[in-house]
């Protein structure tokens, strides 16, 4: 049935229309679409209206964050090759290569149903890696909860327990990925009561491909046929995308289950192999996934872009059970990807995926007229106008505030607080217990138990791993490494960042400094940051104090991003993420891409050696807002840690020489827990101990080195031998020793006062176990 | 020196195990199950035979089981294949696909074809799917070890959810009897392994099977992911030493047999094995 709907009716009646058939179009924009179609004499179909719903949601057309997005994210100046940018970014590599990176959030999908909803999340963005003709060959995920300690009552009604959650989250996106064969590599968990009754799940995904092998995600000529290949189309995942574009309402949080896509990565997995097979021998002209809005955003976004239409048969749909027109239309089914492939290469490729026993509809053709035009039995059902779908209109409140001052932009950042002269809380009396106390804290206990749930190796690609050091014990790491061609020694290096803590209480300097982390962690490994990839999560657009956050976000990834050259190359923007319990914390998750020229030069985290020297590079300053010490005190102060991107720069530039000079045995960024849990961490992996004195710091009170979080820190390990070299390429960064490696014991002083004094051995137990105890009682969890 | 690298919906190793093989100078050929059984005498252009890690069909009933149901038709061509001393390598899913079809370990009651798996793989001790490195001894040379020896301990990657061999007591007595157990996990100073030393909570710590004759391997750790230096786990700890990594033995044992009854057959001047 396809009902034609009288929009002729009263303002009041027009909102009802679009609450009942669930477009989630407001009242404005449902004046808008009657005027059209006033102005064309006709009354709109069901399936009409629910394209424009599709297509209007903020999901696909970005329509609150576009135009900050273009005046801080998007085109930033650099160096980098950005070949494409479309569902996924194309970075030029070397002469013949190019990686590829997508980034997506499943975060209202997960909140509903954590498996399905994080495993077709990782579907999805393996899917706009595919399209662009590139390999995936790693996944990477941002993962945000609320505590799983969180007693049952603190949980409201409708909202799942966040263990459960976690729990659940991490099987789905293990039981996808592994499937798949593509490794999950990095990544990040965070947990902040925040993300109680909304948690989010951002997932990347990485690949690779020749550059004479790169697809758009358009079509190229009117004839060409459109090709519905993969999975089944069926009623899951109806409304997905004006579901992720709405506040998550207990009712939903309970009931929405149907716009849950279901996923398959049986499915997926052969279409991956035919898809490439295929495009190797150039039988594919453009190639779309099919997400959020379905075949509805696909094909008019695929044939829009290259300024043609189509004309579709819904009944060569391959459908799961019967559907209405419009559900055949806008159904988010996964594992379907839409080709475009010319008449008289279509035999060759149907017998490709025959090959792999994939399914392979050819659903109509592309046609001059710029307009999708969809039928049925004969029957003309829409005639959908391509430019008035994909110009949604923009809504008051995505104006940049233009008069508001610039307030962080250039201005250089502080020295902090060092001249304060107290504290307004005591030192700890016993640092033994306070630094057992943060290595066992959720947010900073070992993530080992997840990362082994996720096959890390497959592909036989991934050079450093999550894991470093013994066959048993590990220090985690700050990037992984992988090596995307067999014939060259180039690598990848990636990793997952963003601290919550930081960007609650101060979004600009929050989002400041994951950049800096970004840039740290690949340092660190010995990579120089060469792309970014955002994924902004905030609340509701419509409160002026969501919006004024993502402001400050964006200006904090612009500020340090823009002085160091590196681009964003693809991200992607989930609003809403709010419920009667409030927003989520702003979260700009980002994945850092970075480039080593040789793996043979990567850094990892354990330490090497006995008797090498300890430096800390960078300056620590008193800023403890949002630190995990703060936390643990239970105590809210001070502000949160700045970032002076052109010292960032220099220590990076350092970090990278030090590598390719082969005299850094071992490197630590210095993150959530500072100085001290860097310096347990150090000593996990390798089984080697360290002693330190602190005294170099200058007069901080000594808990404030040992545990704020400042920007821009690392350690790194030097063996004597090469102290003198190591001070020449450190030049111009702020360098202090402060101790050197051996024993079995972590051993911490400032001046001549006993600070930590703990065996390697209980130091690891308690990070080994800070988290892993929540999953140990899974058994229950798979037989459900 | 075609070797058949035998895939389905959810076979994901193939291309670093094709990768390996190449690299010892074979040439790996995927095919995909279905094309196998519609036409099971194309098994004799193929002078070895590699089932890959992955979830073939998802392994949502049990490990390797639809593989092995699909294979189970060909059966007669297997052992054929088996029978002409051709080398068959089952890593991961594919050892699971070998035990699923009574292959491994071999017991020689009657016809295989009746009396169907004698050990199984199942799910880990831990209930959860696992990646990580173990240590594994070498326990029988045979083609796929001699460049590893008996007694060599190295280690290899694992990373599967159903890895656990369960048996009888009968049937273990039979495999150590007749030197079947090709690979144990190992604990720290080469000693009897607890987890996560034998991640699975495998029995004996048995972590490959190898037939009586020593041309047919299964082993649950992965070793094309052990192939060249840089894939090794903690090789940053001796950057210097830039040796392959034990996985690349396996390979290279399997082409040298190959390329042995290659020359062989040549000697004997008649392609007698084609017949």
């Amino acid at each position: 049935m396809n009902r034609k709907i009288n929009l002729e009716v009263d303002d009041r009646r027009l909102l009802r229309i679009s609450q009942e058939m669930g477009l989630g179009l407001s009242q404005e924009e449902m004046t808008l679409v009657q005027e059209r179609f006033r102005s064309r004499r006709r009354t709109p179909t069901e399936l009409e209206l629910q394209a424009i719903g599709q297509a209007w949601s903020e999901h696909c057309s970005y329509k609150s964050s576009l135009p900050l997005l273009r005046r801080f994210i998007i085109g930033i100046p650099s160096d980098v090759e950005i070949v494409l940018s479309e569902d996924a970014a194309v970075i030029g590599l070397d002469a013949e290569y190019v990686y590829v990176v997508a980034l997506e959030s499943h975060n209202h999908p997960s909140a509903i149903e954590p498996y399905g909803g994080a495993a077709t999340g990782v579907g999805g963005v393996i899917r706009d890696v595919l399209c662009m003709g590139a390999l995936p060959i790693a996944l990477l995920d941002g993962l945000f909860f609320a505590s799983p300690t969180t007693a049952t009552e603190a949980v409201p009604p409708g909202t799942k327990a966040p263990r459960y959650l976690l729990n659940r989250v991490v099987e789905g996106i293990s039981d996808y990925g592994n499937r798949m064969g593509i490794p999950t590599c990095a990544g990040m968990i965070a947990l902040d009561p925040g993300y109680l009754t909304n948690c989010l799940v951002n997932v990347g995904c990485i690949g690779v491909a020749r550059r004479d092998d790169i697809v758009r995600s358009r079509v190229t000529r009117a004839g060409e046929i459109l090709v519905l290949t993969g999975g089944k189309t069926g009623r899951d995942g109806i409304h997905g995308v004006t579901f992720a574009s709405a506040n998550l309402a207990e009712e939903s949080r309970s009931k929405d289950r149907s716009a849950v896509q279901l996923g398959d990565p049986i499915v997926q997995e052969p279409l991956v192999h035919a898809c490439l097979q295929a495009n190797e021998r150039r039988l594919i002209a453009g190639m779309k996934d099919l997400g959020g809005g379905g075949l509805s955003c696909a094909v008019v976004e695929m044939v829009a872009a290259a300024g043609l239409g189509a004309r579709i048969d819904l009944d060569r749909v391959h459908l799961r059970e019967p559907l209405d027109p419009w559900e055949i239309w806008i159904s988010e089914s996964q594992e379907r990807m839409l080709l475009a492939i010319a008449p008289e290469d279509l035999d060759e490729a149907a017998a490709i995926f025959a090959r792999w026993r994939v399914e392979f509809h050819p659903l109509g053709a592309v046609i001059e007229e710029q307009a999708v035009l969809v039928e049925q039995a004969g029957e003309e059902l829409a005639r959908l106008e391509t430019d008035f779908l994909l110009n949604a209109p923009q809504p008051a409140w995505s104006a940049l505030s233009g008069d508001r001052a610039e307030p962080h932009t250039n201005s250089p950042p502080k020295t902090g607080g060092a001249q304060r002269v107290s504290c307004p809380f005591p030192e700890p009396a016993d640092y033994n217990r306070t630094l057992l106390d943060l290595l066992g804290a959720e947010n900073i206990a070992s993530r080992a138990f997840v990362v082994r749930r996720y096959d890390h190796e497959v592909g036989a690609r991934t050079v450093t791993k999550p894991l470093q050091g013994g066959l048993v014990s590990h220090s985690p790491a700050d990037a992984v490494i992988i090596k995307p061609r067999i014939d060259s020694p180039v690598g990848l290096a990636l990793t997952c960042d963003v601290n919550p803590r930081f960007t609650a209480r101060d979004p600009f300097w929050g989002a400041a400094s994951a950049v800096d982390e970004v840039c740290r962690n690949l340092a660190a490994a010995g990579a120089t940051a060469h792309s970014l990839a955002d994924c902004l999560c905030l609340g509701d657009p419509r409160v002026p104090q969501q919006m004024a956050s993502f402001e400050q976000i964006c200006r904090g990834l612009h500020f340090v991003a823009a002085a160091l050259g590196i681009p964003f190359v693809s991200g992607n923007v989930s609003l809403y993420n709010e419920t009667e319990s409030g927003p989520i914390p702003p979260t700009p998750t980002l994945i850092g891409v970075g480039v080593i020229k040789d793996i043979g030069d990567a850094l990892t985290v354990d330490l090497k050696g006995e008797g090498n020297l300890l430096f800390l590079i960078g300056r620590t300053e008193d800023e403890l807002a949002g630190s995990e010490y703060l936390a643990l005190l239970g105590m809210e102060e001070g502000i949160v840690p700045k970032v002076d991107p052109e010292q960032l720069g220099k220590d990076c530039a350092a970090m990278v020489e030090g590598a390719a000079n082969g005299i850094i045995a071992a490197a630590h960024d210095i993150s959530a827990g500072g100085l001290g849990v860097c310096l347990a961490e150090l000593t996990f992996g390798g089984s080697i101990g360290c002693r330190v004195d602190l005294h170099p710091l200058g007069d901080l009170r000594s808990d404030i080195k040992l545990f704020s979080e400042s920007n821009s820190r690392f350690i790194v390990e030097i063996a004597p031998r090469h102290e003198q070299e190591f001070h020449r390429i450190f030049h111009g960064c702020s360098v202090d020793l402060i101790g050197r490696t051996g024993g079995r014991r972590i051993e911490i002083h400032d001046g001549r006062r006993g600070l930590v004094d703990l065996s390697i051995d209980e130091a690891r137990a308690v990070w080994e176990h800070g988290l892993a105890k929540y999953f140990q009682e899974e058994r229950w969890m798979s037989a459900s | 020196m075609d070797v058949c690298v035998l895939v389905m919906e959810g076979t994901n190793n193939e291309e670093e195990t094709s990768h390996s093989l190449a690299a010892v100078g074979l040439r790996p050929q995927t095919v995909c199950v279905g094309e196998l059984i519609a036409r099971p005498s194309m098994l004799r252009n193929y002078r070895g035979l590699v089932i890959p890690g992955g979830f073939s069909a998802g392994d949502y009933v049990r490990g390797g089981a639809i593989f092995a149901a699909y294979l189970r038709t060909i059966l007669l061509e297997l052992e054929e294949f088996i029978a002409a001393d051709r080398p068959v390598l089952g890593i991961c899913n594919g050892f699971q696909v070998l035990v699923e079809l009574g292959l491994l370990p071999e017991v020689k009651t009657g016809d295989t074809r009746t009396c169907g798996p004698k050990v199984a793989l199942t799910r880990n001790e831990s209930a959860r799917f696992e990646c990580r490195p173990v240590r594994l001894r070498c326990e029988n040379e045979n083609l796929f070890t001699r460049g590893l020896g008996a007694g060599r301990i190295a280690e290899f990657p694992s990373a599967h959810a159903e890895g656990r061999l369960i048996t009888s007591q009968a049937i273990w007595e039979g495999m150590v009897k007749t030197n079947q157990i090709a690979f144990r996990y190992v604990g720290p100073n080469s000693g009897p392994a607890g987890y996560p030393y034998n991640p699975n909570g495998s029995f004996d710590n048995i972590a490959g099977l190898v037939n009586r004759a020593g041309n047919v391997l299964g082993m649950m750790p992965h070793p094309e992911r052990a192939f060249h230096w840089y894939q090794k786990t903690g090789w940053t700890r001796n950057k210097d030493a830039r040796e392959h990594g034990p996985g690349r033995a396996i390979f290279a044992g399997m082409a040298e047999h190959i390329k042995d009854q290659a020359t062989r057959s040549l000697k004997d001047g008649a392609d007698h094995e084609e017949g």
